[in-house]
């Protein structure tokens, strides 16, 4: 053990010696959900630059989790163990949100996640879990409402059977659907898959109404390319997994309407979101998604916690703050004494036309 | 340091569980002479088998769920030697390697896609804590202890199978690993000698599975991936095909070495995925034999001393 | 069912491509060749730089010249381009371990290819990107009767959304309605008529791919049978020694093989990403894999098998789910097609190693 110290104290050793307040941040900045993790960092770096100027300094330390759960739970060991930190914010897909949280709970870290919805998330990761975006009971809820309001009955749920996001906000989607009198079939793909001609056929002949697709971009947007006119110019509705910036490219040509429930609209007529989305364009040179609005608005919440702890490298300290934030920001209010620590927030539906463009505002289930 | 020290017993954690995999693997690829690129499968098999097993633990106490689960990780793998090692005896090489990954794979998607009520299914499953309750206080003594559950582990499947190379059954495997048609002239059953290897080798790699399922606290299908074989493959290519001492030299080099570079900037630790095979090629084109080659640490010893003598 | 039967086949082709890379070096040296995936991968990013950077598709040629050329040179690029890393590959890899165990040369196979995926993972980043699809011009209407949104215009030379080439002098950009102000502006420019360009069908990206590998087939087989350098491949796979012995200079043989399975595969892989819509470095692991055992199940060692094997696999990874689903009502049963891959290759295995087409070899004691 001596000489294996000896020969690897090469590499250094942080988290030593040196005792401030360390924020961990876990976002899949390559892989599948690349685009979700660079946002979500863009939004952080505006964050905390805005804060630097008010005289707040975070010390962040980034990870990439390669949009693969089994490294993020590492990355959260690493994080935990290696670069000692305080509290982590990440990650994006509820899959690796709720590795990160397990391990986070079994060390006694808080964790905020910006952008993870599913609803299991902060009951399995225990107090000190929490997240600043709507869960998925609220989203599930949203787009099938939506789609009864346009009358569209007959349905289809296309889900992705290895994201635990997609399955759960497939389950919600279907609760309120058929309580509001729609059926729903459901056709299952793997995230990975390229593959999608059978999917879609078995959509196709179904015949439906709407689609509704609960998985990420990614896949999402090539099954939609790939699908062509056999799905007839079906109305497709979309979860927050589908606001990427690469969805339009991806989608390429297609006559179907396109709608999806998000966070954030860059052009939403709201005059905070359009201060912000004027200084992330001027900055980043594209406009803002949710995930970035979701990535300034977590460093926020968790500086307006920090504020009001006494010791903040005291995780239960820290964590009850975070449990009693009321913090408007602006991807709207974000309200964390509720029981399950998920915010009661609005949701907007967003349309997919040459980019991607604010349609309305569903107000948060009061 | 706390930290450093959860560290470094994490990452002997890790080492006992690969070296049981690799000797496992090491039985079956380098005693008995059967290619095979499945092991993750049987890995998988004995993880879920323990979760299952655990699950079903109701209120019986903490240690006897936890031993019971092994054994039952143990019987499942065991079962999933046993079918595929028969369809498979008949196959040799190249042939054999692949329909053994093909085997790995199956056993992967299977669980990828199995119900998400009944073993998690993509969306991985949590293993509950049977033996102690892990809080931040306890982190390390959770540690420790499944440390030397570990290191026992490891001693007695090292020692059973030196033992069992040593007696008649192990020699007689030997021999069919050399030269199979002289082997059954001799009267040896080659079948059985093989099918006996890859049901101890899956039954081994079906308990360090357990052991990983309870430490890690959650599994997910995608932690038994064929990158994991391939890793198994190098740690005994790196040790010596026929060696078991190499076995666990060979883990301790490629976990040690994974788990420092995963400390390192971004920037370096990256270039593992790519440095792990290439040592692997360069290893077996230059010195297929690894470190020990069929010789363990006592060979090794010995010949030193008496060269320096 | 016909859909089904037909998505089947068209996936069968591709993986027919790659399988005859596969088929031709193991029936030559007796290795499978774990990088092959990777070949087909590094083909399809050629072929995706060359699509999207060089923009052959905007110059100024008599429509649908632009775009065929475009996709020939992004195809030869592919295909060369594969080719060249397989004999790279070759010289650098597996010659050193072409004596050694089958073991040690089946693991350096394997190492190949982790170190050119993850390679790739370095250059090019982890995550998928769009694929260029084929697009045409479809005349809308003239300038005057048209209203619509989501329009180009066009002069003499093409154009693109919001770019300005040299000579063209205002573009309807995505999403503008062309109003009166707007089609006096075009009129004054020139401009008639109005276009739109949209992707081509699916109907011709499949039949492409089809076409294609009845164009290749024939000219393989023609290569082997025919010509010298075939005749030299058949003979070092029938037996080396004895090839050596005939004055045959293996090596180059072994390397032309190479490059064969590699040109092939280069093709298949911009098929199949543009089929798909996407291409990423870990495009070629699966389709490599399944590619792999259309091999062994049409025969590994022999063309027509490979071709075979990969119609035949294909089409069962699209009719066994169906069939299962509509017969016993299993709904998930598209899931398990890659399971269904794996088993059918273990079937196969165990029942008729040799394949469908292979030819019994009998083991010398």
């Amino acid at each position: 053990m001596k000489l294996g110290s000896l020969l690897f104290g090469l590499v250094p050793l942080a988290g030593c010696g040196e005792d401030h307040f360390k924020v961990g941040i876990i976002l899949p900045m390559t892989g599948n959900n690349a685009t979700f993790g660079e946002e979500s960092w863009n939004g952080l770096q505006l964050a905390l630059d805005d804060l630097k100027a008010q005289g707040v300094e975070f010390d962040l330390k980034l990870k990439d989790e390669k949009s693969d759960p089994q490294t993020a739970n590492v990355q959260t060991k690493t994080l935990i163990e290696n670069e000692g930190v305080h509290v982590i914010l990440g990650s994006v897909a509820s899959s690796s949100t709720l590795l990160i949280m397990l391990v986070a709970k079994e060390a006694g870290i808080p964790v905020i996640t910006p952008a993870s919805t599913n609803d299991t998330l902060t009951e399995k990761g225990g107090p000190l879990a929490s997240r600043i975006c709507f869960n998925d009971t609220f989203q599930g809820a949203v787009l099938a409402n939506f789609a009864l309001n346009e009358g569209w009955k007959r349905g289809v749920a296309v889900v992705d059977q290895a994201q635990v996001y997609s399955t759960g906000l497939a389950e919600n989607i279907r609760k309120v659907f058929e309580a509001g009198g729609g059926t729903l079939a459901v056709e299952y793909y793997s995230s990975g898959d390229t593959d999608f001609a059978n999917t879609i056929q078995n959509v196709a002949n179904q015949r439906p109404q709407v689609i509704f697709f609960s998985g990420y971009y990614p896949e999402g947007g090539v099954m939609i390319r790939q699908a062509g006119d056999k799905w007839k110019g079906v109305p497709l509705v979309g979860g927050d997994g589908f606001d990427s910036p690469e969805l339009p490219k991806l989608v390429g040509d297609t006559n179907a309407a396109i709608f999806l429930s998000s966070h954030f609209a860059a052009d939403a007529p709201d005059p905070m979101v359009q201060d912000f989305a004027k200084r992330y364009e001027k900055r980043f040179g594209a406009p803002p998604g949710a995930m970035a609005g979701l990535g300034y608005d977590v460093l926020m919440v968790l500086a307006d916690a920090v504020k009001r702890c006494k010791d903040p490298k005291d995780p239960e300290a820290l964590g009850k703050a975070i449990a009693a934030t009321k913090y408007k920001g602006i991807t709207g209010l974000m309200d964390l004494t509720t029981p399950d620590r998920t915010p009661m927030k609005d949701a907007v539906i967003v349309r997919v036309e040459g980019g991607l463009k604010f349609h309305c505002v569903v107000p948060a289930a009061k | 340091m706390s930290s450093e020290l959860l560290f470094w017993l994490n990452l002997l954690v890790g080492v006992g569980i690969y070296t049981l995999l690799a000797a496992s693997l090491n039985l079956i690829n380098g005693s008995a002479g059967m290619f095979h690129l499945g092991h993750h499968g049987f890995w998988a098999l004995g993880a879920y088998g323990a979760t299952w097993m655990t699950l079903q633990g109701g209120s019986l106490s903490g240690p006897v769920v936890y031993v019971s689960s092994l054994i039952f990780a143990m019987a499942i793998a065991a079962l999933g030697g046993l079918s595929i090692g028969i369809p498979c005896l008949r196959l040799r090489g190249d042939y054999l390697a692949i329909a053994t990954l093909g085997f790995g794979e199956i056993v992967r998607i299977a669980v990828q896609n199995s119900p998400h009520d009944f073993l998690g299914g993509s969306l991985g499953i949590q293993v509950p804590r049977v033996l102690m309750k892990v809080t931040p206080k306890t982190l390390v003594a959770f540690r420790v202890l499944t440390l030397s559950i570990v290191a026992v582990a490891c001693a007695a499947a090292i020692v059973t199978f030196r033992n069992y190379l040593r007696s008649m059954p192990g020699r007689r495997l030997l021999a069919v690993a050399q030269d199979e048609t002289a082997a059954g002239l001799l009267g040896i059953n080659p079948t059985r000698s093989k099918v006996l290897a890859f049901v101890m080798g899956s039954a081994v790699a079906g308990l360090a599975g357990g052991l990983y399922a309870h430490y890690m606290g959650g599994i997910n299908p995608l932690n038994f991936n064929f990158m994991e074989m391939v890793k198994i493959f190098l740690i005994i290519v790196l040790g010596g095909m026929g060696s078991l001492s190499g076995c666990a030299v060979g883990a301790f080099l490629v976990v040690a070495t994974e788990q420092l570079l995963n400390r390192a900037p971004e920037a370096i630790a990256s270039w593992w995925q790519v440095l792990f095979p290439l040592i692997l090629a360069i290893m077996i084109i230059f010195r297929p034999q690894g470190i020990f080659g069929r010789r363990e640490i006592r060979d090794v010893w010995r010949s030193w001393r008496r060269r320096t003598a | 069912m016909l859909d089904y039967l037909l998505n089947g086949l068209a996936l069968g082709a591709i993986f027919a491509f790659i399988a005859l890379g596969y088929t031709m070096v193991y029936g030559i040296i007796k290795l499978i060749n774990f990088a092959h995936g990777e070949f087909f991968m590094f083909g399809a990013f050629l072929g995706f730089f060359v699509l999207r950077d060089l923009g052959i598709d905007r110059l100024p040629l008599p429509q649908p010249l632009p775009i065929l050329l475009s996709y020939l040179v992004a195809l030869s690029a592919a295909s060369l381009g594969a080719g060249t890393l397989a004999v790279v590959t070759e010289r650098v890899a597996y010659r050193p371990v072409r004596r050694a165990s089958r073991i040690a040369a089946l693991i350096t196979a394997v190492c190949v290819s982790l170190i050119l995926q993850n390679l790739a993972v370095k250059a090019w980043g982890a995550a998928p990107r769009a694929y260029p699809q084929p697009r045409e011009w479809t005349d809308v209407g003239a300038l005057d009767g048209t209203a619509e949104a989501n329009l180009y215009a066009l002069t003499r030379f093409e154009t693109t959304d919001g770019t300005v080439t040299e000579n063209e002098v205002r573009v309807v950009a995505a999403g503008e309605p062309i109003d009166d102000a707007m089609r006096e502006r075009l009129r004054a420019a020139g401009h008639e008529r109005v276009y739109r360009q949209v992707q081509v069908g699916r109907g011709w990206t499949r039949g492409f791919v089809l076409l294609a590998l009845a164009l290749w087939a024939p000219v393989l087989w023609f290569l082997v049978k025919r010509t010298r350098m075939g005749k030299a491949m058949r003979a070092v796979s029938g037996d080396t020694d004895a090839a050596r012995l005939m004055g045959i200079d293996i090596n180059r043989v072994i390397a032309w093989t190479f490059f064969l399975g590699a040109f092939v595969a280069g093709v298949g892989g911009v098929a199949y990403c543009v089929s798909y819509g996407k291409v990423e470095p870990l495009t070629g692991f699966l389709p490599g894999m399944k590619a792999f055992i259309a091999a062994v199940i049409g025969g590994i060692g022999s063309i027509p098998g490979a071709i075979v094997g990969g119609l035949v696999l294909g089409t069962a990874e699209s009719l066994i789910p169906y069939a299962l689903r509509e017969g016993l009502g299993w709904e998930a049963a598209f899931a398990w097609k890659d399971a269904i891959a794996f088993a059918l290759l273990i079937v196969i295995l165990v029942f008729k190693p040799t394949g469908i087409l292979g030819k019994a070899v009998r083991e010398k004691v």
